[in-house]
């Protein structure tokens, strides 16, 4: 037990890119089919800030 | 660009509109005003007054607009939406119709999808009580004390957390529907505010507890708190927490967003005089709001100290309260509901026998980490302990505050004193 301070935050990105990895892999199926398909052009073009 | 007059209308506007629903303006004012009934309303003529934004604390710059909360004035756990602190990052408020508003969520995903607010409102949903604060809450050099519309210290140094029940829907299952490619690990999101504010976060951190938030306490999002929907990242800081959020992009590292890398950093020794351009959860914190500096003792005898805690860590185990600047502590009473990443109300039974004294609080969360003082605080920062005792800019502050009751009742802040 000690003083905490935003110091293990490097540990905690460490932590949060390896537990990223398997969450990526749990991709299912849509569940409730909610939601306008889109194509990628047009995601891409009506997000002009993030490209 | 807006001309200079143009830009004062607008801001006029949006500060009455404010006003307005601090000021109570009636429920009815605040559907209408977010296109959800047939004819917007006429904003309250009180509004103008400013009455209710010099309680709240108030500091207004050319690409910020700041409100503070009033943590000495309520009671409990939650603040009310009306004086929920607001750090917008533009002049200016969108002005968002709901009914045209979409989310889209796309990159590294195999469907791409876009959603609109009635699919989102008939998803699973759920409410959760959860605080928020600005990584630049606590620390005095952000603010500017001199400002006679700044409130009280524990108002406009500790005012930028607040605690509230947020609904919506968990981020996971959105992020199911679109399905997450497995390179992806990263999201982008963007708000439609007119900064385009954005920041990154781990898909690990999307998948677990992340709402994307149409509701809070009861009602509509607030303008000024991203309606028509929000991210609400539990625990970690308020930036990841996209209001007006339009856009999430699945991506396989992080974006340095403008914010993250260039608004929101500040240098530190202890990285080599560098800045930390992520940093997550708050470590445990907790501040006596009542007495607190600028309020006066009711008189010698019984006094009941209370304050709130919380952690990015969890729920808060304990909270110590010491009344002689930290030589000794006693363990204060948690009021129910306790509850994890969220504000916790503590009282402490005292009696004041007219001599000076130096009222602090000390929280221990679930993880066994216990709030700093100031000077550990900054010694694992890498400051000098001559530095520590000065104002600095700093993000992540969680040190104890340390409130002198003087002998004639007054109540100073002794953070540097």
């Amino acid at each position: 037990m000690g003083a905490y301070t935003t110091r293990c935050s490097l540990n905690l990105l460490v932590s949060v890119m390896i537990l990223a990895a398997p969450v990526a892999g749990l991709a299912q199926s849509p569940k409730f089919n909610v939601g306008t398909p889109l194509n990628r052009s047009a995601a891409h073009h009506s997000s002009l800030g993030l490209g | 660009m807006d001309s200079n007059g143009s830009g004062r209308r607008r801001f006029l506007k949006h500060a009455a509109a404010l006003a307005g629903a601090a000021a109570g303006a009636g429920a009815g004012a605040e559907w209408a005003a977010r296109g959800q009934s047939a004819k917007p309303e006429v904003p309250a003529k009180e509004a103008h007054d400013h009455r209710e934004l010099l309680r709240r604390g108030a500091r207004f710059s050319v690409d910020h607009i700041t409100y503070y909360t009033p943590l000495q004035d309520y009671a409990g756990i939650i603040t009310p939406a009306s004086l929920h602190f607001v750090q917008q990052h533009s002049s200016h408020l969108p002005d968002i119709d709901a009914q045209q508003h979409r989310l889209t969520i796309h990159g590294m995903v195999d469907r791409p999808l876009s959603f609109r607010m009635e699919d989102l409102k008939r998803l699973p949903s759920v409410s959760r009580i959860h605080f928020l604060e600005c990584h630049g809450n606590s620390s005095p050099m952000i603010h500017n004390a001199g400002n006679q519309n700044m409130g009280l210290p524990v108002q406009y140094i500790h005012g930028m957390t607040s605690c509230s029940e947020w609904t919506g829907v968990p981020l996971s299952v959105l992020l199911n529907e679109v399905g997450v490619q497995k390179e992806g690990t990263w999201l982008v999101s963007e708000g439609a505010d007119p900064g385009k504010f954005s920041h990154t976060l781990p898909l690990a951190k999307g998948m677990e507890d992340v709402l994307v938030a149409y509701g809070q306490n009861g009602e509509p999002l607030r303008v000024e708190q991203g309606y028509p929907i929000r991210l609400l990242v539990p625990g970690w800081e308020a930036p990841f927490s996209v209001k007006y959020l339009r856009h999430i992009k699945v991506v396989d590292q992080p974006y340095h967003a403008w914010n993250e890398a260039m608004n929101h950093s500040v240098a530190r020794p202890d990285v080599g005089g560098k800045a930390r351009w992520y940093h997550y959860q708050f470590g445990p914190k907790s501040v006596i709001t009542r007495p607190s500096a600028g309020l006066k003792m009711p008189g010698r005898g019984y006094v009941q100290i209370t304050g709130l805690a919380w952690s990015g860590g969890g729920v808060v185990k304990k909270v110590d309260v010491s009344t002689d600047g930290g030589k000794t502590w006693k363990e204060a009473k948690l009021q129910g509901p306790v509850v994890p990443r969220a504000h916790t109300r503590f009282t402490f039974d005292w009696a004041w026998n007219g001599e000076e004294a130096v009222l602090m609080s000390r929280c221990t969360d679930e993880l066994g980490e216990v709030q700093p003082s100031r000077a550990e605080l900054f010694k694992n920062w890498g400051f000098s302990d001559e530095e520590s005792k000065k104002p600095q800019r700093s993000i992540h502050t969680n040190a104890m505050q340390p409130w002198r009751v003087a002998r004639d009742g007054s109540v100073h802040n002794a953070m540097f004193s």
